[in-house]
Parts: C-alpha cells; sequence; structure tokens
C-alpha cells in the first residue's frame, strides 16, 4: 500500500501539491500564533513546571489596573507607568494564587463534591429569590466566557487556598501578657516640657547685606527661573458641548422609549395550572380521539365540582407540575410553546380552557392570575430618557467627529484650517501657558507637553489627537515659545531675603538652644530662662501618644527619646517643621494608675495572625521555582492587553 | 538488524521475534495498563480519604459555634486526629485547638495542641507558625529558655521578623533589656513581615538607650 502511494504521489502532480499543503498547514498555524504572541512564551508565568495562563494574567491584569484606575479617580495619569507597575502586581497575585494551589494540594487539602456544591449555592450572584437557579448559573459563566468545569476547578481551588488561609489567619491570638504589654506602651505618658524659640521674631531681626543677597542668588538661579512657557492655538472637542447640540423631540424619545422598553416596564405575566395528556405529535388520529375524550372527561369531573388540583395530581402527565396541583407558576409571552400560549393569554380568570392541543398533547388550562404590566410610564422616565438620549447621540457624534478631526489634522498637518472647516469646530488661542497652569487647556498636562515637541515646536507641525480626559480630545500647534530663564533679581529680592533670614535664624536659635541645654543640665530654671532669652515655656504635662492637645511633633519626638535616670531630664534639641526650635525636656515616664489597674482585666484576645500567613506565602514561594514571563512586564509588551483606555 | 533480501525473510524474521518476545511484551503492556489503573484507583482513593478529612476538619471548625464548653469541639478534634492523624487539616485543627485554650486561659492546653501541630503534624510549612506560637505559649508560662530553644528551630528565612521579635518579647520578659533591644532591632532589620511595624517600634523606642552623651548641639 505504502508503495502504491509513493508511485502515486511520483507520477501525480496534484497529489504531490495536497501532501506538501496538508504538511503546511501546521506550520502555518504554529506561524500565525507565535506571531500573537510576538513569538514569547505561551504562558504568563511556570510554577514548579506547571504553567499560569496568559488568560488568567490578562483577568489580573485588568483588575489590578481598574483598582489603580479607581484610586486615581477614574483614570491612571498619563506618563504613570501602568504597565510595569501593574503587571508586576497582577503577575505576583497569579504566582501566588498558583504556588497557593499546588501547596495545598501537595499538602493533601480537598474540598468534596457535596461541599463545593453547598458553597456554589450560596454565591449570591447565582441565585433567583435567595434560591441557586442553574439557569442563572449558566447564564453567568456565560457571560464570564468560561465553562461550568473551569469555573468549578478554580471555585475549588479558591476554596481551598481559603481553607488554609483562614486556618492560620483564623487561629491567631494574643496572650494576656502580651496584651498587657502593648496596652502599657500604648496607655504610657510621658512628662513633657518645652522652651520653645520662635524663629520668625529671631528672622525679622536680621540684617541682610545687598552683597548676600546678590550672591545667594547667583547660586541658586535656577530656582528662581520663570518656566517654559508656549502660546498656541488648537481644536477642542468636548461631549458636553455635543450634548447641548442634541435637541430630542418627543416623537424621538418617544421612540426610544419602545425600543428600550423592557428597561422601565415589566411585561404582563400570568399564573395559570395544566393538566397534560400527553401524546406524540405525530400521534394517530384514533389516539388523539381517545385522549381528547379523556380530556373532555376530565373537565366534566372539573365542572362537576372535583378540585382541579386533585385531578392534576392523580392525571397530569407532566409530573413535575402534577405535584403542584399541575401550578405553572408566572410566566410572560415567549416562554410556553405557542398553541398553549395563546389560550392561556386569552383566557380571564378562573376560566377553564377546552382541550388545548400543543405538540405535547393535550392541555387543560386553568389561569390563576393575571399579573398586569408593570412599570414606569413614558411621561414618568421621560427627563431620564432626555439625559440618556443625548449622551447617546453625543457619545456617536464624538467619534465621528473626532475621526474627522484626527484624519484632517493629520493629512494637512501644516495648519488646523482644514481640520476646523472639516468638523466645523473654532480654532481657539490661549495666552501664555507652562507646565503649571491650572486653568484653561493649560491644565492637561498633555497640551504643554505636546507643544514642547520637537515636531510641533520646531517643524511646525499639528500635534496629534491628545485625549485628555474622557471623551475630550484637543489638537494644537504652538504659536510662540519661551524657553526657561531666570527671574530678575529685583523680582525676588524679598523671597531671597527672607530665605536668608530663616536661614540664619534657625542656626543662631540652635546654637543658643545648646547654651540653654547646658544651663538646663546645670539645673537652670526652665521657666526663668525662657523668659530671660525671649522664648515660650510650656509647663511639663503628662502626654500620650495620641494626645489631642499636644503637639504631635513633640510627642512623636519625646517618644522616641531614652528615657532620662530615675529623678533627671533628658533634652532634646527639635528643629519643628515650622522652623522654630523647641528643646524638649522629658522629665521620666509618669505612672498611670488606670493603667495599672486595667492589667488585671486584661485577658487573651484573638487577633488575626495576617502576618504569619503572609509569610506562609513567602516561605512557599521561596521554595518553588518560578519562572516568570518578563515580556509580559515591559512597556513594549506583544501582549497590549487589550482594553489599554 | 540486518538486511533481508526478500520481504517474506521480512515476515520469517518478524515471527520469530515475536515468538521469543511475545509473552515479555504482553506481560509488560499488561504490567503498564495494570499500573496506571492501580496508580488512578490510588489516586481516587487518597482523595475520597482527603475529601472525608476535609469534612471532619469543617465540622470541627462548626462545633466551635456550639455553647456547650468545647466539648463537641474538643472531643471531633481528638476524632480527627485518631482517624486523619496524616491528614494536613489534623494540624490545622491543632491550631484551632490552641487558640481555644489560650482563650480559656489553659495554658498547658495550647501548649500540647502546639507541640502536636510541631511533632505529629502533616504540613511541613505550618510548623515554623505552630513553633512560633509554642514559644509565646511558654514564655507566657516563664519557661523562657524552652521558648527560645523552640524559636532556634523556625529555620525559614520568612519568619526572621517575627522570630525576632518574639526573642526580643521573651529577653524583656526574662529581665535582660540589653538583649530584647538588640532582638527587637534584627527583627526591624530583617526586613520580613511582623505583626506589627508600629508596635515593634514602640517596644524599640521603649528600651532606646542614651547616646554617649545627648547631642545638644545636635542639629538634625
Amino acid at each position: 500500500m505504502l508503495l502504491d502511494l509513493r508511485d502515486g504521489i511520483r507520477n501525480s502532480k496534484w497529489l504531490k501539491y495536497l501532501l506538501v499543503t496538508v504538511i503546511c498547514i501546521p506550520f502555518a498555524l504554529f506561524g500565525v500564533n507565535s506571531y500573537f504572541n510576538g513569538g514569547g512564551p505561551d504562558y504568563a508565568a511556570k510554577v514548579n513546571g506547571e504553567k499560569v495562563s496568559l488568560n488568567a494574567f490578562n483577568n489580573a491584569y485588568q483588575n489590578q489596573r481598574a483598582q489603580l484606575a479607581q484610586a486615581f479617580g477614574g483614570r491612571i495619569p498619563e506618563g504613570f507607568n501602568a504597565v510595569s507597575i501593574v503587571g508586576n502586581q497582577a503577575m505576583d497575585s497569579v504566582v501566588t494564587r498558583e504556588v497557593l494551589r499546588q501547596a495545598v494540594i501537595d499538602n493533601g487539602l480537598a474540598v468534596g463534591d457535596e461541599d463545593l456544591a453547598q458553597r456554589l449555592f450560596e454565591i449570591d450572584a447565582f441565585n433567583v429569590d435567595g434560591r441557586f437557579d442553574s439557569d442563572r448559573y449558566q447564564m453567568q459563566l456565560q457571560s464570564m466566557g468560561i465553562s461550568a468545569a473551569e469555573f468549578e476547578a478554580q471555585f475549588r481551588d479558591d476554596l481551598l487556598a481559603q481553607q488554609l488561609r483562614e486556618s492560620v489567619v483564623g487561629t491567631g491570638f494574643m496572650l494576656p501578657d502580651e496584651n498587657k504589654a502593648v496596652n502599657r506602651l500604648q496607655n504610657q505618658k510621658r512628662n513633657l516640657a518645652s522652651i520653645t524659640l520662635n524663629v520668625q521674631e529671631k528672622a525679622d531681626a536680621i540684617e541682610i547685606s545687598d552683597e548676600d543677597v546678590t550672591a545667594y542668588y547667583e547660586d541658586n538661579k535656577a530656582s528662581y527661573n520663570n518656566p517654559e512657557k508656549v502660546k498656541i492655538e488648537y481644536i477642542e472637542l468636548k461631549i458636553d458641548d455635543l450634548k447641548d447640540g442634541v435637541d430630542p423631540s418627543e416623537s424621538d424619545l418617544q421612540a426610544y422609549y419602545d425600543q428600550n422598553k423592557a428597561r422601565w416596564v415589566a411585561p404582563e405575566k400570568r399564573d395559570a395550572s395544566h393538566i397534560l395528556l400527553s401524546m406524540d405529535s405525530d400521534a394517530s388520529d384514533s389516539t388523539k380521539e381517545d385522549k381528547l375524550a379523556v380530556a373532555q372527561g376530565l373537565i366534566d369531573r372539573i365542572n362537576a365540582g372535583e378540585a382541579f388540583e386533585d385531578i392534576a395530581k392523580e392525571m397530569s402527565d407532566d409530573t413535575g407540575s402534577a405535584e403542584n396541583g399541575g401550578s405553572l407558576g408566572e410566566f410572560a409571552t415567549g416562554v410556553m410553546v405557542p398553541p398553549f400560549e395563546e389560550a392561556v393569554f386569552a383566557m380571564q380568570v378562573g376560566d377553564l380552557s377546552e382541550p388545548v392541543l400543543s405538540d405535547f398533547g393535550y392541555h387543560i388550562i386553568k389561569l390563576n392570575n393575571i399579573i398586569p404590566e408593570r412599570g414606569q410610564t413614558f411621561e414618568e422616565v421621560k427627563a431620564e430618557l432626555d439625559d440618556e438620549y443625548r449622551i447617546e447621540k453625543a457619545e456617536t457624534s464624538f467619534f465621528e467627529v473626532s475621526e474627522l478631526l484626527s484624519n484632517a489634522s493629520y493629512e494637512n498637518d501644516d495648519s488646523l484650517l482644514p481640520a476646523s472647516d472639516e468638523t466645523g469646530l473654532a480654532i481657539q488661542t490661549t495666552d501664555w501657558i507652562d507646565r503649571n497652569t491650572f486653568d484653561g487647556v493649560g491644565q492637561y498636562p498633555q497640551v504643554v507637553a505636546a507643544a514642547l515637541t520637537d515636531d510641533v515646536l520646531n517643524n511646525g507641525i499639528n500635534s496629534e489627537v491628545l485625549e485628555v480626559a474622557d471623551n475630550h480630545v484637543i489638537v494644537l500647534r504652538t504659536l510662540e515659545h519661551e524657553v526657561a530663564k531666570p527671574k530678575p533679581l529685583d523680582e525676588v529680592r524679598d523671597t531671597v531675603v527672607a530665605t536668608l533670614q530663616r536661614e540664619r535664624a534657625v542656626d543662631e536659635l540652635n546654637t543658643l538652644a545648646a547654651e540653654l541645654t547646658k544651663s538646663l543640665e546645670a539645673a537652670a530654671d526652665p521657666a526663668e530662662l525662657a523668659a530671660a532669652n525671649g522664648a515660650e515655656h510650656n509647663e511639663t504635662v503628662a502626654v500620650g501618644r495620641s494626645d489631642p492637645a499636644a503637639d504631635s511633633e513633640l510627642v512623636r519626638a519625646i517618644f522616641a527619646m531614652p528615657k532620662p535616670a530615675a529623678g533627671q531630664n533628658a533634652y532634646q534639641t527639635l528643629n519643628t517643621s515650622s522652623g522654630d526650635v523647641a528643646i524638649l525636656i522629658f522629665g521620666g515616664v509618669a505612672e498611670d494608675d488606670a493603667a495599672a489597674e486595667g492589667d488585671e482585666v486584661i485577658a487573651a484576645t484573638t487577633a488575626p495572625a495576617t502576618s504569619d500567613f503572609e509569610n506562609l506565602v513567602v516561605t512557599i514561594e521561596a521554595s518553588a521555582d518560578i519562572e516568570k514571563n518578563d515580556a509580559l512586564l515591559t512597556e513594549q509588551s506583544p501582549m497590549g492587553y487589550g482594553g489599554g483606555y | 538488524m540486518a538486511d533481508y533480501e526478500t520481504e517474506e525473510q521480512q515476515v520469517e524474521a518478524l515471527k520469530k521475534w515475536w515468538a521469543d518476545n511475545g509473552r515479555a511484551v504482553l506481560l509488560g503492556i499488561g504490567l503498564g495498563l495494570a499500573l496506571i489503573f492501580g496508580w488512578r484507583a490510588w489516586q481516587g482513593h487518597q482523595l475520597s480519604v482527603a475529601q472525608e478529612a476535609s469534612g471532619a476538619y469543617t465540622e470541627v471548625m462548626a462545633s466551635l459555634e456550639k455553647n456547650d464548653d468545647g466539648k463537641d469541639f474538643l472531643s471531633k478534634i481528638d476524632a480527627l486526629k485518631s482517624d486523619h492523624g496524616g491528614s494536613s487539616y489534623a494540624a490545622m485543627a491543632s491550631l484551632a485547638e490552641a487558640r481555644y485554650h489560650v482563650e480559656q486561659n489553659n495554658l498547658e492546653g495550647a501548649e500540647a495542641a502546639l507541640r502536636w501541630a510541631v511533632d505529629q503534624g502533616a504540613f511541613s510549612e505550618l510548623k515554623s507558625i505552630a513553633r512560633m506560637r509554642l514559644a509565646r505559649v511558654l514564655n507566657a508560662q516563664d519557661k523562657h529558655d524552652d521558648a527560645l530553644d523552640v524559636l532556634e528551630k523556625v529555620s525559614s528565612q520568612a519568619y526572621a521578623g517575627q522570630v525576632d521579635e518574639i526573642r526580643g518579647d521573651i529577653f524583656l520578659d526574662k529581665g535582660d533589656a540589653a538583649q530584647a533591644l538588640t532582638a527587637y532591632r534584627r527583627a526591624q532589620d530583617s526586613g520580613g513581615r511582623t505583626i506589627s511595624a508600629q508596635t515593634l517600634q514602640m517596644k524599640l523606642d521603649d528600651l532606646a538607650e542614651p547616646e554617649s552623651k545627648i547631642g545638644s548641639d545636635d542639629k538634625s
């Protein structure tokens, strides 16, 4: 046979091509695949040889990114290196997840199918009216793009990791002595007195010579720069402007309401019961007649006073509903088979139908209740509709116009006029703007940055279309430019003088503080010492760590000071953030009766042992063989991550 | 194989080979299949045992909610340890048992539970955690040196910070402030996660030593 094939191939040109083509297919597919992946590995990481999928990484990436965006108030600032930060976070989270997954399996943790089902039932998203609903479950999984088997495997992994976490974090405790020690530290009070030397008073009295001012100015010119600035012309497109241009008529809104009615109105539902006499859809005429006769007989019995429910239990072939006296519950149109639905929706409450023939057989139907259409009328939601309608229309035209703007400003990149003509948007101009401008279009850092790029600044080319905020774009040209240059001395003289005065005042106060400390150590009276030097003296108070009445800077400092020997004081000079110089007089730890009394009632407590678990994870990770796909963590990622906006 | 002149010769050679080795090949295949199925059956068995232990553990934890002075909880833990002593779940339950005893102020009970997790627990990574807790419980009973010995055996670098903080607490209880300060400093320098960086700082600050002379001309 093989010989025949060989001869056949040798003699037939077509067979030869066919064979080559067949062989090529896998290569072609492989090639395409590696093109998509930029030729990099097809996994996000490998943990002990097991792969973490790119998909898992992408999901983690999107989650982290969304969180970051939220932290920034909805939008990650441009220039923020999100790919590497978010990428690293996402990578860590998927690796940890995989490490934990393997650790729980290696250590023989397992969740039984029943437990798994039990926990699954508890998830709100899969419940309808407080009960697990399998349709809802399937639907939710579908929207996540994941199969039930995959989801359950993941859910199982999560449950196990959670079980492990809980077994460590949830079993932490604090022993009575430990609680006591921490409480004592927490509630400790220290005797604090202080002498404060005011910097401003000192500074005001210091004369600064012109030579000094000039010298300082020359040395520090760079910090007195006027920043680089530009004047630009620009075209701006904002969705808000477009929104005002949309003016929907009454009939537009009515049509919009009708189209989206399901959002405001729940359709009429009917609550019915039935008795089914089942029959194949291709049953013979004689069978049909027999069944019809049976059905008629049942109707007669009901009319003669027997309860519909009893007969349904006894006779109905729809066993599911028969148990409930034939009840099918509430349903809207589009749920039941057409002949059945037509019959039900033509009945009055309390009616009993004639036998109705459907693909299932003969139904005897009783209509129990009509739940009328419910919801908000057009008039009620009109204001809301109006707003939504405007946004929807404005969004559509925003994308159209921004497309036009982008094309026109790119194709004629030496002027904004064509773009303005094309879009009907006016060209506007700014006064000087720089990186510190906080209003107008200058407030967007992208605008100044774009105006200063080589192409725009030196080659006179239109900028790209800058998306400065959601649904808000700008394209610009630089009109005038001024490089950064130092402010003239006269303009900044006062600032320089103040800076120098302050610097020298702080120096002098520190010297003074050192002298005063020596006097204090030689047992001088703090109050007298302060008065003699024009300083402020604060009497001794016992301060706590979070004493609202005390200066938090001084409190922080005194609680970091070494304790003085019994009956003595310790001293420390503190340069405060206001510039004042304070001498702290630490008169020892204040014995607090309340704290000591509290000791007696201190008991053991539970304490979440989060650090135990975190260090456990670090330990397990340290012994795992982890290989990360570094290509995912660089700005030039081949993945693109989708959803970059 | 050598070259054969005709196809008949090849067929003959194959037949001969089969006659010589056929039994061995079949035996090999049979053994291989038995191994595969045996392995799978073994794994299935392992899984069902693990699931059983998991169920028992879940019940142990649920019985904590009962208002019966922990009777049910403790007896269920004993059962778990005797039925599934080799399972990680027994070790996990020991941690819960220890916490229960600590809350009841029964330090001996807590010590025994943690020792069980250290000596007999199956989950090796949990042992470091059990040792740290054991050391604290020993310290609370003033068995300072036993506590320090137990800490010696916590090997993972990740716990270095936590371990040194516990060492500091023990030294402080022993009245050795200098060694406590050294231990706390090491805990802070380890870079590992400790229970609370703020509490550790507080402990450190409280032991701060005066420098040779307080720098009154210190401008910082």
